[in-house]
């Protein structure tokens, strides 16, 4: 037993002490901001893009001389898309007396992330998160979300999908299990009843299947059996690729007229290639060579600076993500003259800034991000990457948003439209 | 509801099939060896990868398919020996859990490996022309390739059973699978016929990514995905029984499909009642292993 | 096997060696209960998981390394004391918190017996294995299905408890009080388990271990001694995920994994699984190569696999064992016997 004793205390000792050296770092220096993103497993593609457009931006930042005088530095750590971690890279930061934070980047880092930002006395930027509690039942002062949410966001497309489609009667979705699921494709659907010109049209029962499933034909089946000509598809990732996939072995592709899909973009541009679906409608962050993005001067420095740090000519929508979470941080620091968390949280309320996308701001009830939502339109190319961007169209997001409501969860039916 | 039922039967059948094509190599690998090999998945999910490599995002045609197939499971062989090599011969004579383990271990390794070597974007193959078309049968919308994975299969499971009832190579394993003691003292190169065997199964992992590749996208996880069935299906036919993992196959394929069109709100939870339900009916498979286990 | 030797020789050390151990150990108690004046946040959260790991496994390597089954799915067991007890605190079931923890781990155990009086005496090694995979998954999509516990999300916003203890109240919510009480509770269980192993009961594991028909012949109730072990091994498995809800604050799907199933099975092997402290030595050791290679992303599946790989062809009695060996080699080769 003695021996085991002694190797434990020693471990524990030299574990101790050997962490601890960080613990004693000078106050003045560089302005440190963390950067919590999915660097690992199943969130890291898209994790890393949003990285690259927060280093971008510091990189930016710097060039211009800094902020109140200071360098920029970036504190960047591995959330591993895990809720326990994203809670403990917080806490370590915080330790380390960093009280600025961009993180949870989708939604299930936020939400462990989310409750902690007062307890830590931190002012957390929620980079990508997009599920309603953020700004509902989770809201706290600490804490702003910095991309459009849910409701907004597939209201949006709902609405975008049939106005260019008026001619399309019936709709349905295929979603999957779950409360983003069920909500992205019943905000899609009222949205699609709302905004018809014309006669109302019929948007059919949500066909659910797994999030994480391989194999949709026979949800495939169900959607080629029904009545509907206009779809949208909830999965993302992988699994909306292998829908793809399968789905145009039976000809789905006829069938439809219009598909709209949750926000896997160019990742399924990538994939698909030249058997892309022609008249794919998607969530779009940024395009940098597409109209607006291609004449607005900070999406073209973003991407020159982008290409010039990465050395990647094709930058991925995520990456503009993450240069406005980080905009945010840093203009909320300029405008407070402070990196006081109180300070830079005041400031934030009351700040407009530029983005690739045009002006945003925060609403100060909720801190909900303010912006224009863009949607693309997607189509198989003859040449290189064999897909491409054919229309841009943008939604101001005030005309969609929800009524501000902290502390109350969200519930459609509440909602007077 | 009829046509619900045919396209849930050859659905079945499809997903079956699919997972007798990973399945074969582990129970095969399992009845000569004794080892449950974890990291099988991720040989399959490398067969894949090899595939896309090698014949790109669109076939030729469906020789050129399957050609691409072979070379990937040539490849996944030659990995394969080398793990031997490595790693399993000298787990062969050792606690089945110290196998376990390391297997899981090296599944976990080649994930990793997978990430590093091609990224972490997806990528899509389509099938070939020759079988890029669906058919409608009874109101139900099958995919030709649909068809191909189900003949795949059946050839598959009718090569096996040739081999090893019919050839003196499959007499020789069944005897190594038996009783290793004896057939080293009738004069089998005991060893020689293990390596080949887990070459064998590491090339049928290898041929299994190769012909599934258009069924989904080819991410790192794709092995993942399939390899609990495969896994289940080998526990519920019976260990190193390939009529019992194809029969069990069959099975689970069709639960599930059932399940996902049935019972959709409920879906992948029937083929771990079934898991359940043999397990306690039958615990040592639908046809358990005969011999020295 | 051989490496089993290994814990009949530690029982033969002077009554010395085992005083200044246990001097040792009271030592490290006492660092870890002054850790939040010591460590930054940030790292006494990082201990804070060594611990609740280091009791999951434990309770494997009680089921592995002592009665020689293998489960894969014992991240099952952990999920449901985490989000019964997260549940508890989160819908504020008016329960007092000890009771919580009480009922996680009977919840445990029951599960645990259910389990084992079906399959434990018909299945051994691979079966069990699988079996107990393919259950963990099926809790996965069962969690998955029910919105009250979050579903994909995870149940999240779980407060911290102020235990009543009658005369005065024990508030957990503020600061490290949690992390101390969670340091009280784990040398408590790890106390426990200690008195198990080193018991009768213990004993008999260790027998059917070593060779389970011999057991029989002498008398032992094979089947009935292995389900015992698996529900005492459920139960603490249950409470490591019990204790493991109020520190994190949210409980999600990713606990109940694959991955979240092999972080037991690392520690214990890398750890050393023949002896009672492998598990934590393991833990410690693993939890510190997780946080000095933090800055490098993308690392950890190759890292994991290639430790696991190493570990079983180089070292299978793992990290103590390997000192063992190295103790026994200069031992003999200073002319003691």
């Amino acid at each position: 037993m003695r021996r085991r004793a002694v190797l434990k205390s020693f471990a524990g000792a030299a574990a101790l002490l050997g962490m601890n050296a960080t613990y004693l770092r000078a106050q003045s220096g560089p302005i440190r901001v963390g950067a919590a993103y999915a660097l690992s497993g199943v969130g890291a593609p898209v994790g890393k893009q949003m990285l690259a457009g927060t280093e971008v931006a510091a990189m930016q930042i710097n060039k211009a001389g800094g902020l109140l005088g200071r360098e920029v530095e970036l504190v960047i750590r591995d959330d591993k898309y895990n809720s326990s971690e994203s809670v403990a890279v917080a806490r370590e930061l915080a330790g380390d007396r960093i009280n600025l934070l961009l993180g949870g980047s989708q939604t299930v880092t936020a939400l462990g992330l989310a409750p902690l930002a007062p307890e830590l006395n931190m002012a957390v930027i929620i980079v990508a998160a997009a599920g309603m509690p953020v700004t509902h039942e989770l809201y706290n002062r600490n804490i702003f979300r910095a991309t459009a949410n849910n409701y907004t966001q597939y209201s949006s497309l709902g609405r975008t999908l049939i106005e260019q489609n008026p001619e399309i009667r019936t709709w349905v979705s295929l979603a999957p299990d779950g409360d983003f699921g069920r909500d992205s494709a019943l905000f899609f659907g009222k949205a699609v009843e709302k905004f018809a010109p014309g006669e109302k049209p019929t948007v059919l029962d949500t066909i659910y299947t797994q999030a994480t499933a391989t194999d949709f034909r026979t949800q495939i089946n169900q959607l080629m059996s029904s009545e509907a000509e206009g779809l949208y598809i909830g999965i993302a990732a992988s699994a909306q690729i292998s829908f793809f996939q399968q789905a145009r072995s039976v000809g789905l592709y006829d069938k439809f007229k219009a598909i709209g899909e949750v926000g896997n973009g160019d990742i399924t541009g990538k994939a698909m290639g030249r058997n892309t679906y022609p008249n794919l409608w998607s969530v779009c962050h940024w395009i940098h060579n597409a109209e607006p993005f291609a004449s607005n001067p900070v999406s073209k420095q973003l991407y020159d600076d982008y290409v010039q740090l990465k050395g990647d000519t094709i930058p991925s929508a995520q990456v503009a993500a993450g240069h406005r979470a980080a905009m945010a941080i840093f203009e909320g620091i300029r405008a407070a003259g402070s990196t006081e968390t109180d300070p830079v949280i005041d400031a934030i309320e009351n700040l407009q800034f530029e983005t690739v996308g045009g002006q945003v701001s925060f609403r100060k009830d909720d801190h909900q991000l303010v912006n224009t939502n863009y949607y693309s339109q997607m189509e198989p190319s003859r040449e290189e990457p064999f897909f491409t961007f054919s229309k841009v169209t943008s939604i101001d997001a005030a005309e969609m948003i929800e009524p501000a409501a902290p502390g109350k969860a969200f519930n459609i039916a509440e909602l007077t439209q | 509801m009829t046509s619900q039922a045919i396209f849930v039967l050859f659905n079945g059948m499809a997903s079956g099939m699919a997972f007798f094509l990973v399945a074969a190599g582990l129970t095969w690998v399992f009845g000569i060896l004794k080892i449950l090999n974890l990291a099988h998945g991720a040989f399959f999910m490398l067969g894949a990868y090899i595939s896309y490599s090698v014949g790109g995002a669109s076939p030729a045609s469906i020789w050129t398919f399957l050609g691409v197939a072979l070379v990937a499971a040539a490849a996944v062989g030659v990995l394969g020996y080398l793990t031997d090599v490595l790693v399993l011969r000298r787990l062969r004579n050792v606690d089945y859990h110290y196998a376990l383990i390391a297997t899981f271990g090296l599944m976990l390794f080649c994930e990793g490996v997978a990430k590093a070597i091609w990224g972490t974007d997806y990528f899509a193959v389509m099938p070939p022309p020759q079988v890029d078309r669906a058919i409608v049968v009874g109101g139900a919308y099958i995919s030709l390739y649909t068809l191909f994975v189900i003949g795949a299969g059946l050839a598959l499971f009718a090569a096996l059973e040739v081999i090893m009832q019919s050839t003196w190579a499959g007499k020789i394993m069944r005897a190594v699978s038996n009783d290793p003691w004896m057939a080293g003292t009738v004069g089998i190169n005991v060893p020689l016929v293990l390596m080949l065997s887990v070459v064998a199964s590491f090339v049928l992992a290898g041929l299994a990514g190769g012909l599934l590749v258009p069924n989904q996208a080819l991410s790192p996880h794709v092995g993942a995905s399939f390899v609990l069935y495969a896994f289940m299906a080998v526990v519920i036919g019976g260990l190193g029984s390939i009529r019992g993992t194809f029969l069990a196959c069959i099975l689970l394929g069709i639960v599930e499909s059932a399940n996902a069109t049935f019972l959709s709100q409920y879906g992948g939870i029937a083929i771990y009642v079934l898991l359940a339900l043999a397990l306690v009916w039958k615990p040592n498979g639908l046809f358990p292993a005969q011999g020295a286990t | 096997m051989s490496q089993m030797s290994l814990t009949t020789v530690q029982c033969q050390q002077s009554g010395a060696e085992k005083r200044l151990g246990l001097i040792l150990l009271a030592l490290l108690v006492v660092l870890l209960f002054c850790a939040p004046s010591l460590v930054n946040p940030g790292i006494l959260f990082v201990i804070g998981l060594t611990l609740v790991q280091a009791v999951f496994a434990l309770s494997w390597n009680l089921l592995f390394g002592f009665t020689g089954l293998a489960s894969f799915g014992h991240a099952g067991f952990f999920a449901i004391g985490a989000y019964f007890t997260g549940a508890a605190l989160r819908y504020d079931f008016h329960l007092p918190f000890l009771l919580v923890l009480v009922i996680a781990g009977l919840g445990g155990a029951l599960v645990a017996w259910a389990i084992g009086v079906v399959a434990l005496k018909r299945l051994t090694g691979i079966f069990l294995a699988v079996l107990t995979v393919a259950l963990t998954e099926a809790m996965a999509k069962i969690i998955g299905f029910s919105p009250a516990l979050g579903e994909q999300d995870g149940l999240g916003n779980i407060p911290r408890p102020v235990i009543d203890l009658g005369l005065f109240d024990l508030d957990l919510t503020h600061g490290d009080a949690y992390y101390r009480f969670l340091v009280v509770a784990t040398v408590l269980i790890v106390a426990a388990l200690w008195w198990v192993v080193h018991s009768r009961l213990g004993r008999t594991f260790r027998a059917i271990r070593e060779d389970a028909d011999r057991a029989r012949f002498i008398g032992i109730d094979v089947a009935r001694y292995r389900v015992i072990s698996f529900m005492i091994s459920g139960g603490t498995a249950a409470l490591a995920g019990a204790l493991s809800a109020p520190l994190t604050r949210i409980v999600t799907l990713d606990q109940v994994n694959w991955l979240a199933s092999t972080q037991p099975i690392l520690n214990s092997l890398l750890g050393g699984f023949t002896s009672f402290w492998g598990p934590i030595v393991g833990s410690v050791a693993f939890s510190t190569i997780n946080y000095w290679t933090r800055s490098f992303p993308g690392l950890s599946e190759i890292m994991v696999g290639g430790i696991l790989v190493v570990v079983i062809l180089v070292a299978p009695t793992g990290i103590l064992g390997l000192i063992g060996k190295l103790r026994r080699n200069f031992g003999r080769k200073g002319g003691r016997t």
